[in-house]
C-alpha cells in the first residue's frame, strides 16, 4: 500500500500527457481543445510545422499629421530570442492594446499604432530583406 | 540501486542551466513581472487577472528562484527545490507572452527535482520514472505531430525554413548545413526518428544509453544551429536523472576517461561556432545579423499606404476597402474597428474581416478585450462568417469535430459547459448564454442586435497556430450577418 499512491500520481502523469498529446493533435487539425488550461503547460511545438513566413513588427505615433517610428526597443528592452516583447504582444489585437496604451503614455503622440510588416524566406540565404512585405496594422489607439 | 548519483549531477546542471536562464532576466524583472511594466494577460493561466506583483514583489520572487538555484548547485533540498518551482510558476505564469517551451521543461524538471529530494531511496526511483514521462512526452508529442501532421519533414522542407529564421535562426553552423540540403533532410529524419521513438525505447534498458548519448548529441545539434538560448542545456540537465545508476557511472568514467577528448570537441565546437563569424567581421557586416529597415521607396510606400488606412469615412471604408480599416469613437472608451488583411482568412479573394475593439483600461490591471468580426458578407457577397471572441479564459460551447479520442472526456463535463474554474472571473463572463452576457462597459448591447443562435467563442489567446483563430469562426447566413452589422452600426458609428 505506501507503493500505491506514488504509482498512482504516475499513471495519472502519464494519463494527462496522453490527454494533453490528444489536444495537441487537435490544435493541428485546427479543432478546438478539450481543456486548453489544463493542456496548455504539455502541449508542445517547438518547429513542428514548416514555415515560410518572416515579420517585424514595429510601432508609430502620430504628431499632428506625421507618423513617427516609436523607440519600443529603449522604453521596453526586454527581449527573447523570438524578438521584443512587444514585438510578441502584436501577434493578437487584445494583447497588443496595453502596448498601444503604454506608447501612448511614453510618446505623448495623439495616436499609436502597431504596424506589422510580413514577407517570404529566402531559403538558403542569410539576407532576409522584406521585398514583398505586406503591411497590417495590428492595432490602433487615439491617446487624446 | 540509489540514483542519488544521478540526481545529484541532474540538480547541479539544472541549476548552472536556471541561472544561466534567470540571472539575465534580472534586467527585466520590473518591466516584464510587475506593474511597473507593461501588464498583459496573456496564456492561459494569466495570473495578472487575479493579482500582479508590485516591483518589490516581483524582485523578491526573481530573489528566491535565483538564491534557490544557488543554493541547489551545492546541496540538495527538497523545500528549496519546491521553492524554485513555486517562484518560477509565478513569474512564467505572470509573464505569460513569452513563456518558452524551456521555461516550462525547467518547471517540470523542478516538479521531478522537487519529489527526488536527495535522489535517495525510493523517491528517487519515482522521481526517474517521472522524469522519463516527462521527456518522453515532450519528445512523443513533438515527434508524433511532426509524423502525422508535417510530410514536409519528409522531404526535407522544413529546416531550411527554420534556419533563416530572422529570430531563431542565421547562425553560422545553420548557415553552412543550407549549403548542403542532404545534410538537413537527413537531420531532419533523424529528428523525427528520435522523437517518435524514444517514448518507446527509452523503457528498453538495452537500448536506454545509446538513445540518451544520440539524445545529447541531438540537443548540441540544436544549440549549433539554432539560437534557443539555453533550451538545449536544460533538456541536457535532465538526461542524467533518465539514466540508471550504473549507466551514468559509465557515463562519468568515460567522460573521466576520454576527458581530452571531450574537452577538444567542446573546444573545437565553440572554434566552429566562433570561426565563420570571426572572419566575417574582418570582412565586413554579417549580412543577416540584423533585420534592416526598408528602403526609402519601399518607406515611402509603407507610410502612405499606413495613411490610408486611418482616414476616411469608416461607413464608406468598411464597404469600399479590404483593409486596414480603422477609426475610433471620440468620447468614453475608445472603440477602434480594424480590418486586418489576411486575418483568419484569405487576403488574394478580399475577405474583409472587422474587428471590434472595445477596452477600459482599470490603472494597473489591463481588462481583457472583446472583438467582433464581421465576415465578407457585410459586403453583400456569399454568406459570410460571423464570429467573435469573447474575453480571455471564457470557455463556450466547442465546435468542430472531436478527431481524437483523449482522457479528458474521462474528467471534464459535457461539452458547452463552462468548467466556473475561475472564482475571479466576473459572473456575467461565465454564463454559457453567449448573447445575453455580451456587454460594452458602457452600454448593453443586449439580445435585440445578435441572431440567438451566434456562438461566442474564446480566442485563449496564443498564436501556436493559425488554426486557432479558425476555430472560433461560427457561420451564419446573409440576413443574420445584415443584422448583426445594422446592430455595430446603430451602437457603434457615432460621428466624433
Amino acid at each position: 500500500m505506501p507503493r500505491l499512491f506514488p504509482r498512482l500520481v504516475l499513471v495519472a502523469v502519464a494519463l494527462y500527457e496522453i490527454a494533453c498529446f490528444t489536444d495537441n493533435l487537435q490544435m493541428l487539425d485546427h479543432q478546438p481543445l478539450r481543456f486548453p488550461k489544463g493542456s496548455w503547460p504539455a502541449i508542445w511545438q517547438m518547429f513542428t510545422l514548416k514555415s515560410d513566413g518572416q515579420e517585424n513588427v514595429w510601432y508609430e505615433g502620430r504628431y499632428g499629421t506625421t507618423w513617427v517610428k516609436l523607440p519600443m526597443d529603449e522604453w521596453y528592452p526586454a527581449e527573447w530570442e523570438s524578438g521584443y516583447r512587444w514585438e510578441r504582444a502584436a501577434w493578437t489585437h487584445e494583447r497588443v492594446v496595453p502596448y498601444l496604451q503604454a506608447a501612448c503614455e511614453r510618446s505623448g503622440a495623439q495616436e499609436v499604432r502597431a504596424v506589422r510588416l510580413a514577407w517570404k524566406r529566402r531559403l538558403g540565404s542569410a539576407a532576409q530583406f522584406p521585398r514583398d512585405g505586406k503591411l497590417s496594422v495590428r492595432g490602433t489607439r487615439r491617446c487624446r | 540501486m540509489s540514483v542519488s548519483l544521478n540526481w545529484a549531477w541532474t540538480r547541479r546542471l539544472l541549476a548552472v542551466a536556471g541561472l544561466l536562464t534567470w540571472l539575465p532576466r534580472g534586467a527585466w524583472v520590473p518591466e516584464v513581472y510587475s506593474s511597473a511594466g507593461v501588464v498583459v494577460a496573456a496564456g492561459d493561466l494569466p495570473l495578472v487577472k487575479w493579482f500582479v506583483l508590485a516591483p518589490w514583489q516581483a524582485w523578491a520572487v526573481w530573489g528566491v528562484l535565483v538564491g534557490g538555484l544557488l543554493t541547489l548547485l551545492f546541496r540538495p533540498s527538497r523545500v528549496v527545490s519546491g521553492l524554485v518551482l513555486l517562484a518560477g510558476i509565478v513569474l512564467v505564469y505572470s509573464e505569460g507572452l513569452d513563456t518558452k517551451a524551456y521555461d516550462r521543461l525547467f518547471l517540470l524538471q523542478f516538479l521531478a527535482l522537487t519529489w527526488a529530494g536527495d535522489g535517495e531511496g525510493q523517491a528517487g526511483r519515482d522521481a526517474r520514472t517521472l522524469q522519463i514521462l516527462i521527456f518522453a512526452a515532450i519528445y512523443g508529442s513533438t515527434g508524433w505531430s511532426k509524423l502525422l501532421y508535417e510530410p514536409a519533414w519528409a522531404t526535407g522542407d522544413v529546416l531550411p525554413g527554420h534556419l533563416v529564421d530572422v529570430h531563431f535562426g542565421l547562425r553560422p553552423v545553420g548557415m553552412l548545413a543550407l549549403q548542403a540540403p542532404w545534410v538537413l533532410t537527413v537531420m531532419g529524419w533523424w529528428t523525427v526518428a528520435f522523437e517518435v521513438l524514444f517514448p518507446f525505447l527509452i523503457w528498453v534498458p538495452v537500448a536506454r544509453p545509446i538513445l540518451l548519448l544520440l539524445g545529447v548529441g541531438f540537443h548540441i545539434g540544436i544549440f549549433a544551429t539554432m539560437n534557443v538560448r539555453t533550451f538545449s542545456l536544460i533538456a541536457i540537465a535532465g538526461y542524467p536523472a533518465m539514466a540508471s545508476r550504473a549507466e551514468w557511472e559509465v557515463a562519468l568514467r568515460l567522460l573521466h576517461r576520454f576527458r581530452g577528448v571531450v574537452l577538444g570537441g567542446v573546444g573545437a565546437w565553440a572554434l566552429a561556432l566562433a570561426l565563420p563569424v570571426l572572419v566575417a567581421r574582418l570582412r565586413g557586416p554579417w549580412p543577416g545579423a540584423a533585420w534592416t529597415p526598408p528602403d526609402t521607396a519601399l518607406q515611402a510606400q509603407v507610410r502612405a499606404e499606413l495613411d490610408a488606412l486611418v482616414d476616411g469615412d469608416p461607413a464608406a471604408v468598411v464597404q469600399a476597402r479590404w483593409g486596414g480599416t480603422s477609426w475610433t469613437r471620440g468620447a468614453g472608451p475608445t472603440v477602434s474597428l480594424l480590418s486586418e488583411p489576411g486575418a483568419g482568412a484569405d487576403a488574394r479573394t478580399g475577405t474583409a474581416v472587422l474587428l471590434l475593439l472595445s477596452e477600459t483600461l482599470p490603472e494597473d490591471i489591463p481588462h481583457r478585450v472583446r472583438l467582433l468580426v464581421g465576415g465578407p458578407a457585410l459586403l453583400g457577397e456569399a454568406p459570410g462568417e460571423v464570429w467573435w471572441i469573447g474575453p480571455v479564459g471564457h470557455h463556450a460551447s466547442h465546435r468542430g469535430a472531436q478527431v481524437w479520442p483523449s482522457p479528458w472526456d474521462w474528467v471534464l463535463p459535457a461539452r458547452g459547459t463552462f468548467l466556473g474554474f475561475w472564482p475571479a472571473v466576473p459572473a456575467w463572463w461565465r454564463t454559457g448564454s453567449p448573447v445575453d452576457s455580451l456587454q460594452l462597459p458602457d452600454g448593453n448591447w443586449g439580445p435585440e442586435g445578435l441572431p440567438a443562435d451566434a456562438t461566442r467563442v474564446t480566442d485563449t489567446g496564443g498564436w501556436r497556430s493559425p488554426g486557432r483563430r479558425e476555430d472560433n469562426r461560427a457561420s451564419l447566413d446573409d440576413d443574420q450577418v445584415t443584422r448583426v452589422v445594422q446592430a455595430f452600426r446603430d451602437h457603434l458609428l457615432t460621428p466624433d
